[in-house]
């Protein structure tokens, strides 16, 4: 991540306009216990609280660690049920980084923040065609499967 | 202009031993992590010089304590990007 992905000038930008970075030590005592650290690199996305909402470990690319910090962020306010502000996240992900591993997921999410801000359930169904026609092998998909029906 | 592939091969060079002449470091031998900073330094090397001279890149300013962190985060209205790193 030091050689590559933290030196990036996308991801330094991206980081200092969105984001409270915090490093600290695999084994620095008690966050490592805390959070149950096992590996390095983790990466966490905590809300100004300090509640955990999102995960990854293992290195991640430039073209990666932004839609996955922007999935956690999208996470964080779904979770603190800013339903508007999750579905912004989740679409600038999708808008800038289709490509992305994190992009199923924010299909998914997009889908639930949308259902959950109207009650309608339409954008859940909307959620597994995108998913079926444009990621047919993500697990997403599967787990969307049962809004077919809707 | 220089392309990507020029860079690569220039950093390949360096770590044949021959050292850099951006930088005047010596070469690098083996270690996959100063290979990778050398070629990175190269792109922003010719980034900068499509940019006219300027290199865009900084550094992240971490912060190290989860306190301080927390604060900012509630002052800034922002999420926390904690990293947990094994400094080698």
């Amino acid at each position: 991540m030091d050689a590559v992905t933290y030196p990036n000038d996308r991801v330094i930008l991206f980081i200092t306009e969105n984001m409270i970075p915090l490093r600290v030590a695999f084994d620095a005592q008690p966050l490592s216990a805390d959070f149950n650290i096992k590996w390095t690199p983790a990466i966490i996305t905590l809300d100004p609280d300090g509640n955990e909402h999102h995960r990854t470990v293992g290195f991640l690319a430039p073209q990666e660690l932004i839609p996955s910090l922007l999935l956690g962020i999208g996470k964080s306010y779904f979770e603190t049920d800013q339903f508007d502000e999750a579905i912004g996240s989740l679409e600038r992900l999708l808008g800038e980084y289709p490509e992305s591993g994190s992009a199923p997921e924010a299909i998914y999410l997009r889908g639930v923040c949308r259902y959950k801000s109207t009650q309608n359930p339409e954008p859940l169904k909307a959620a597994y065609e995108q998913l079926t026609a444009e990621y047919p092998s993500s697990e997403w998909t599967k787990r969307a499967y049962p809004y077919r029906l809707l | 202009m220089e392309s990507i592939y020029d860079v690569r091969f220039r950093t390949l060079t360096i770590h044949r031993g021959q050292g850099s002449e951006r930088t005047g470091k010596p070469g690098v031998g083996a270690n996959p992590a100063l290979f990778w900073q050398e070629w990175y330094d190269g792109l922003l090397e010719t980034k900068s010089e499509k940019k006219g001279g300027i290199v865009m890149a900084e550094n992240i300013k971490w912060e190290t304590e989860i306190a301080a962190a927390l604060v900012r985060a509630r002052l800034e209205k922002k999420p926390v990007l904690l990293d947990f790193f094994n400094p080698g």
